[in-house]
């Protein structure tokens, strides 16, 4: 039986063979040309973006052999790499359609700005679709994408949950769903759990108001994506009138970056964003303190220990240790002022007479 | 008919180049093994609590008489001063007859929660430095402090100056509330009693968000285009991936003393405004009157440079030197120019104010 590297290998051969033959086909379609129809693509079926799409598929057969040191890298390689050939594919569609038709300049830029619109649909905030934060918007959803992912660690209930509760239609979810969790914590508490339906009614404020404020920051994101745009979009024009070419598809990428900070840079130092994002994580941590003091009722109930009473007593150790270590430095601090300042013969002595306690509280050393 | 700025058979074929570079160059990162960081040899001479001393083997045979103690930040780890071999200011610095010594904080866990600042300072820094001083029976010994290692430093200097000889800081933070500074600007808004009361011990991950979200688009994204393009060179890709280790490894921050350095440094800006007190233990500036080298970077977007020049117009020396760097906080410990021009920079002004 072939090991794994032998499989890996043929199985990458096959995949780069595969992928060979799948562009060649794109290749001959580029050069022929399909007049009337010069944005659909033939291998249409396989999705809205077909080169994303194969790249997404293949990675994730790739990343199971990968060792768990190189994990997290080749995870991120491969979502930019979708999002590349995502870019890619958006862009030869654009380019092929200035080919085949006599556009003017006007035109070209119309038509960028449109295909940036297009990919910007997905994360313009307000109002974008039901996922704002994938495919080609990576590139621009990045913050709130990866805030979305940190926060799952701070939470019992799924990260997922807030992007979970959107829908197609946000006028329509802010109106059905918002109306249906009002209606929720309007019901007074009743009955022996009485309390406990209080703690989660104020769990849903809480957890409406942490939803409230990453909507605000995508709010505020959305101004970025506008910004990068227009800047995009006004850059891209001026090399076109220069008359002006890209050395390559990673030129125009790099703009795009550049555009994207410049428009970041902007935003983050004015005074609103540093106030929006502070007040999400304020309402992440008031929600997620909430729902420890849920948690501790629960244990202390099962007579379990809580952080709380880990807390405490962690507390005291340390206040103990503290207490000690300022005894111990007394004493070490004046052993060590006659040590130093004492003639080399007389510093042995000087430090035998440091006191056992404190020869005692000397760590340990180790090598490497 | 316009000049397209690029053909589409040129995105094509990029396209194709991308992918192919990305498979045959995932081999090299599936097979990466191990990845190695911190080369110089050294040896643990001294620990406490979570904190280990090093005490790096000197490279020349009469090393300068007085050792220089590295006190790096609590946010990510001291190895980045020697991440390999050929990138490590450590090395140069030995090479350049220094006596080295380099603390270690560790990884706090819950335990350490209440581990406040006055014990980094007054505690922990303060043992290591009566342990190098006991065993070369010194008076003082040369500090440097990195980044938030730097603010630690002067706290410490102002507070204890009679044991501190000459006192080097780079990329540190002294006022916390300059034009243009970002992360001063998103901290003041939080909410750090109810943050530091939730999370107990600051999360690493969250730091790295913060420090992600600076630059996001580079960072992010921009950074792993430039990875496929050097996916086939194994040394390349071996030195992307220490790197990324250093990035990532992202140790938890004890809740109290994170609590108290938002506070009193980026909330209150007590360093240079006045009445800093640590353990008990008034702060001036004014107090660090030993000689001091500033080495600041220009691109630095962690702590931009004005707020390092600041120490010049604060501290009580009149012994003030300042070195311009053309990088980033990164860059300053990696590139090819750092090592060539940082090391021997201090070296000789140590030297210099040697005995």
């Amino acid at each position: 039986m072939a090991d794994f590297a032998d499989t890996s290998n043929a199985w990458t051969q096959a995949w780069l063979d595969m992928q060979k033959q799948y562009m060649d086909t794109w290749m001959k379609f580029s050069s022929q040309g399909l007049p009337g129809s010069p944005m659909t693509s033939p291998f249409a079926a396989a999705g809205a973006n077909p080169w994303a799409g194969a790249f997404e598929q293949w990675s994730r057969l790739f990343s199971q052999g990968m060792p768990v040191s190189a994990k997290d890298v080749s995870t991120r390689l491969f979502d930019l790499g979708k999002s590349y050939m995502d870019m890619s594919e958006r862009y030869w569609q654009l380019l092929r359609q200035g080919k085949e038709d006599a556009f003017s300049v006007t035109d070209w830029r119309s038509m960028l700005q449109q295909a940036c619109e297009q990919a910007g649909k997905g994360f313009g905030f307000p109002g974008g679709s039901t996922d704002p934060w994938s495919g080609f918007a990576t590139l621009w959803g990045l913050p709130v994408s990866n805030w979305q992912r940190m926060a799952c660690s701070f939470s019992p209930f799924p990260g997922e949950m807030e992007k979970a509760l959107r829908t197609d239609d946000q006028a329509a979810e802010s109106t059905v769903m918002t109306r249906a969790v009002r209606q929720f914590l309007s019901l007074p508490p009743v009955g022996y759990t009485r309390e406990w339906q209080e703690q989660q009614q104020v769990w849903t404020e809480l957890f409406l108001e942490y939803t409230r404020t990453v909507q605000a920051l995508g709010g505020v994101l959305g101004k970025v994506v506008q910004r990068a745009l227009d800047l995009f979009g006004k850059r891209m024009s001026e090399r076109i009138q220069n008359g002006e070419s890209f050395d390559g598809l990673r030129a125009i990428y790099n703009l795009w970056i550049d555009c994207g900070e410049e428009a970041y840079a902007e935003e983050v130092t004015a005074t609103e964003f540093p106030q929006v994002q502070a007040d999400m994580v304020n309402a992440l941590m008031r929600m997620k303190r909430h729902e420890q003091r849920m948690v501790e009722e629960v244990t202390t109930a099962l007579n379990m220990p809580t952080r709380t009473e880990m807390d405490t007593t962690h507390k005291r150790v340390y206040e103990l240790q503290r207490a000690l270590r300022r005894l111990q430095d007394t004493v070490e601090d004046a052993a060590e002022s006659v040590a130093v300042s004492a003639p080399p013969k007389a510093r042995k002595t000087a430090v035998k007479k440091t006191t056992t306690a404190a020869r005692r509280a000397r760590p340990k050393t180790r090598k490497e | 008919m316009i000049n397209l700025p690029l053909q589409p058979d040129q995105v094509l074929k990029e396209a194709i180049e991308f992918n192919s570079k990305l498979t045959a160059g995932l081999t090299n990162l599936k097979d990466i093994g191990e990845v190695d960081v911190g080369t110089a040899p050294k040896e643990a001479v001294y620990s406490e609590d979570k904190l280990v001393l090093y005490h790096y083997k000197p490279a020349v045979d009469r090393p300068a008489k007085t050792p220089l103690l590295i006190v790096y930040a609590l946010v990510n780890r001291p190895y980045m001063t020697d991440l390999q071999e050929d990138r490590s200011i450590i090395r140069n610095l030995l090479e350049h007859g220094e006596d080295v010594y380099l603390i270690d904080w560790g990884y706090p866990d819950g335990a350490d929660r209440f581990l406040q600042l006055d014990d980094y300072i007054n505690r922990y820094i303060h043992h290591c430095v009566r342990h190098i001083r006991k065993a070369h029976g010194l008076r003082k010994i040369n500090l440097l402090g990195i980044c938030q290692g730097g603010t630690f430093s002067l706290c410490y200097t102002a507070i204890h100056p009679e044991r501190i000889a000459n006192l080097v800081t780079m990329v540190t933070p002294v006022d916390f509330q300059t034009p243009n500074n970002v992360l001063s600007d998103w901290a003041r808004g939080l909410d750090v009693d109810l943050l530091v009361d939730t999370v107990g011990n600051m999360p690493g991950e969250l730091l790295n968000w913060t420090f992600l979200s600076l630059k996001p688009f580079r960072l992010t994204s921009q950074k792993y285009a430039d990875l496929a393009d050097i996916l086939d060179d194994p040394v390349k890709l071996k030195n992307f991936m220490r790197m990324e280790k250093w990035i990532f490894d992202s140790p938890d921050q004890a809740g109290e003393a994170f609590r108290q350095f938002v506070r009193l440094f980026y909330q209150q800006n007590q360093l240079v405004t006045g009445g800093l007190e640590i353990g008990g233990h008034p702060v001036s500036l004014k107090q660090v009157t030993c000689p001091i080298l500033n080495i600041y970077a220009t691109y630095d977007h962690l702590v931009p440079p004005e707020s390092s020049k600041a120490l010049k117009r604060h501290a009580g020396t009149h012994d003030y030197t300042s070195i311009e760097f053309k990088g980033g906080h990164i860059g300053i410990y990696v590139s090819g120019k750092a090592q060539h021009d940082i090391p021997p920079a201090i070296a000789n002004w140590l030297q210099e104010r040697s005995d």
